[in-house]
């Protein structure tokens, strides 16, 4: 265990938003290769921990830190967090008319590289992304997020995650509205990448234990109000289907009188 | 051109710069040995002129651009030395070589060099189809019937303002397209225009007569060399579109002139039974811009596409006027505006449908949307509907608006610098107009001139 390399460190974490303080001191150590799942009541908060991480603006971070791979996050600018290999699914992502998803990717690929990437080895691998995911290939002329379903959305971040090959992703309820075979195939996508890149870690946001069928998680934590009450395995997660998430409110209550 | 148009030095003849009177008139008239017909539309448009008051911003139409502003005794009424014809490609002058852009396929191709035409090529077909693609003089001399039918009577006479009327007694160089009944040319037919000096007004005029069931696209870019010009130059310029039954006419002016061109533009097309008619307005370029842009939806079954894009910058001022004219029931127009500003640009979009007593079973819309880049940038937008018959399907609606933060942040959470991410939303904003211009090498050309211009 000891060898494993931290790829994300939340340490006491507080965050606010239009001065209300919505993160209220959040611990989360995240290794290279190890598969997160955070759960939690609707508003406790998962959403605003991943728009931390990414660098959402209308964030404020008022206390303690994060480190990417040993450096300060927080120092960092948006883009240069999706240049060192961070990537977010969003719950929400924004639409982009006019741009199509394949123009899109193309400039995020090769700010990724720093360099102009060849046309043609960019739609060979667009392709195969396309292919894996079950997507049609006319999906990569459409305009980013332009009047797509909740399905096409989740799975056009996970095309998007795919082609980017990230380090380090944050799936934020890409599990949301999916029926089943949707479903497989976004855990797919993870698990592929788990597969072909050791050192991939994810931390997926989902109110259904559901995906975790699917995607195998190390760990299971609960947030709630803004701190994460428990931590555990895969049994956690079952445990807190059946049972709802009011016995963690107790322990919260017992916990932090 | 008349040969004898193109000795005459601005120097000897002193009454041609300045002031604008009839001793003007009567210099460029004398100068250009035109036949009585035609001496007469410039005498006719001048007499307008005169007898039209010059508008001022206390008009409705010139509210937001003051042409006091425009100092016109600086302007030569015509081109003072007009540079001549060449025979091939290759004997264009480099600057303007570079300038533009053979490879795109075409069927034919007009070179303008300060509103003279210097060189010009038709494929063979379509000639033997009976197309005509000249320059205006020679149309005088060599199909005066087009002329003297079309030129300045129907579309826009000169009674249409007072800067068409100074055109219509001033009017030098542009194009005259007629195409047959039932001829269908495939490939754009281009005008490359070139304007690199100072202190002179050009008038180039546009007349495209297409006839019955015919079709044509024709597009024409306006440029000047990249290097800064201090003194005022002029562009006053009238699109004449005369579209017949059942005909297809595509029109796109792409005007990107130096900074120091005060550019006017009115275009207006006259749509007859079930005409299809497209226009595409490109403003980039000029100090100061206003276009006037109509639609005269004459017969049932006419549609015209209008459609507009704007990038401003520095302190460029672009000014658009647009009309929607229907005259009969079941016809349509569908106009879409959009333009973007930087620094300390300001835009004015005014729009209006007409829809006369007995034009019912009209669609008719309007959208003009604006993206302000920066503080400094402002955008005005005034559509307006005056409707006069019923069951009718109209729309108008103006946004004036910032950049998203949240589309922002997204493009930056893949990679994207900041700038990278604002430039890739202006494209995509503009990508709306640009994906409904049916040629494809036109689209990425303009394309590539919004991305150069975005810096
Ligand atoms: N941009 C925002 N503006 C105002 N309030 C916000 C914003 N984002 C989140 N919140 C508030 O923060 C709390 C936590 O929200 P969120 O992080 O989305 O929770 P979760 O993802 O766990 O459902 C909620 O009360 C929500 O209303
Ligand atoms: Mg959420």
């Amino acid at each position: 265990m000891t060898e494993k390399k931290e790829l994300l460190v939340v340490e006491d974490l507080h965050a606010a938003v239009e001065g209300e303080e919505i993160l209220r001191g959040v611990n989360l150590t995240i290794c290279e290769s190890e598969l997160h799942a955070l759960m939690g009541p609707n508003g406790s908060g998962k959403s605003t921990l991943a728009k931390v991480v990414a660098g959402h603006p209308a964030y404020a971070v008022t206390q303690g830190s994060i480190r990417y791979r040993g450096e300060d996050l927080l120092e960092m600018e948006v883009d240069e967090r999706a240049r060192k290999g961070l990537f977010m699914a969003f719950q929400y992502p924004s639409e982009i008319p006019g741009v199509t998803i394949a123009q899109f990717l193309r400039h995020a690929k090769s700010a990724q590289t720093g360099e102009d990437i060849s046309v043609l080895d960019f739609y060979d691998d667009l392709k195969d992304a396309m292919n894996e995911l079950d997507v049609d290939e006319k999906f990569a002329e459409r305009f980013v997020n332009d009047g797509f379903s909740g399905g096409e959305k989740k799975r056009n971040e996970i095309l998007q995650m795919a082609m980017l090959k990230p380090d380090f992703a944050l799936l934020d309820e890409t599990d949301s509205g999916l029926d089943i075979d949707a479903l497989k195939i976004v855990a797919d996508g993870v698990n592929t990448l788990h597969r072909e890149r050791g050192h991939f870690g994810v931390l997926i946001i989902t109110h259904y234990q559901r995906i975790l069928n699917y995607i195998q998680p190390d760990f299971v934590h609960v947030m709630v109000d803004g701190r994460i009450v428990r931590s555990g395995d895969r049994e956690l997660a079952l445990e807190l289907e059946a049972e709802g998430y009011e016995s963690t409110r107790g322990q919260l209550t017992a916990a932090g009188s | 051109m008349s040969e004898s148009a193109t000795t005459t030095d601005i120097g000897t003849a002193p009454t041609v710069r300045g002031e604008i009177g009839p001793e003007t008139v009567t210099a460029i008239v004398a100068a250009r040995n035109e036949p009585d017909w035609m001496v007469a539309r410039r005498r006719h448009a001048w007499q307008v002129y005169r007898e039209m008051p010059m508008p001022t911003t206390k008009d409705e139409a010139w509210r937001y651009t003051d042409l006091s502003k425009i100092d016109w005794q600086e302007l030569a009424m015509r081109e003072p030395s007009p540079p001549s014809r060449v025979s091939s490609r290759d004997q264009i002058p480099a600057e303007i070589q570079a300038a533009l852009h053979f490879d795109d396929p075409s069927s034919a191709w007009s070179v303008e060099h300060n509103s003279a035409s210097i060189y010009d090529e038709v494929e063979e077909e379509l000639t033997r189809q009976g197309v005509v693609f000249v320059d205006l003089a020679e149309a005088i001399v060599n199909h005066p019937e087009l002329v003297q039918k079309y030129f300045m009577t129907s579309a826009v006479t000169p009674e249409f303002g007072k800067l068409a009327a100074l055109h219509g007694a001033f009017v030098s160089g542009g194009r005259v397209i007629y195409v047959p009944g039932g001829v269908e040319v495939e490939l754009p037919i281009n005008t490359f225009r070139w304007l690199d000096i100072e202190r002179t007004a050009l008038f180039p005029h546009t007349l495209v007569i297409a006839g019955p069931q015919s079709k044509v696209t024709y597009v024409e870019e306006c440029a000047s060399p990249a290097r800064v010009q201090d003194g005022l130059a002029m562009n006053c310029g009238v699109t004449e579109i005369i579209a017949e039954e059942g005909a297809n006419v595509r029109y796109a002016i792409v005007q990107r002139w130096g900074r120091h061109v005060f550019h006017y533009q009115a275009v207006r097309v006259f749509a007859h039974k079930d005409a299809q008619i497209q226009t595409l307005l490109v403003t980039l370029g000029g100090g100061v811009a206003r276009s006037d842009v109509e639609t005269d939806l004459q017969a049932e079954g006419a549609h015209s596409e209008m459609l507009g894009i704007y990038l401003g910058d520095s302190n460029q001022h672009f000014d658009h006027y647009t009309y929607q004219l229907h005259q009969a029931p079941h016809a349509g127009s569908d106009l879409l505006y959009k333009g973007a500003l930087k620094d300390r640009s300001r835009a004015v979009f005014r729009g209006m449908i007409r829809v006369m007593p007995g034009a019912q079973g009209t669609d008719a819309y309007q959208t003009n949307r604006n993206l302000i880049l920066s503080e400094d940038a402002h955008a005005d937008s005034l559509p307006n509907l005056e409707i006069e018959a019923d069951d009718v399907r109209c729309s108008h609606g103006a946004t004036i608006g910032q950049q998203d933060e949240q589309q922002i942040f997204y493009l930056m959470s893949r990679g994207l610098s900041r700038d990278q991410a604002e430039k890739l939303i202006v494209y995509g904003f503009f990508e709306e107009v640009l994906a409904r211009v049916p040629v494809e090498w036109l689209h990425k050309r303009l394309t590539r001139v919004i991305e150069r211009k975005l810096g």
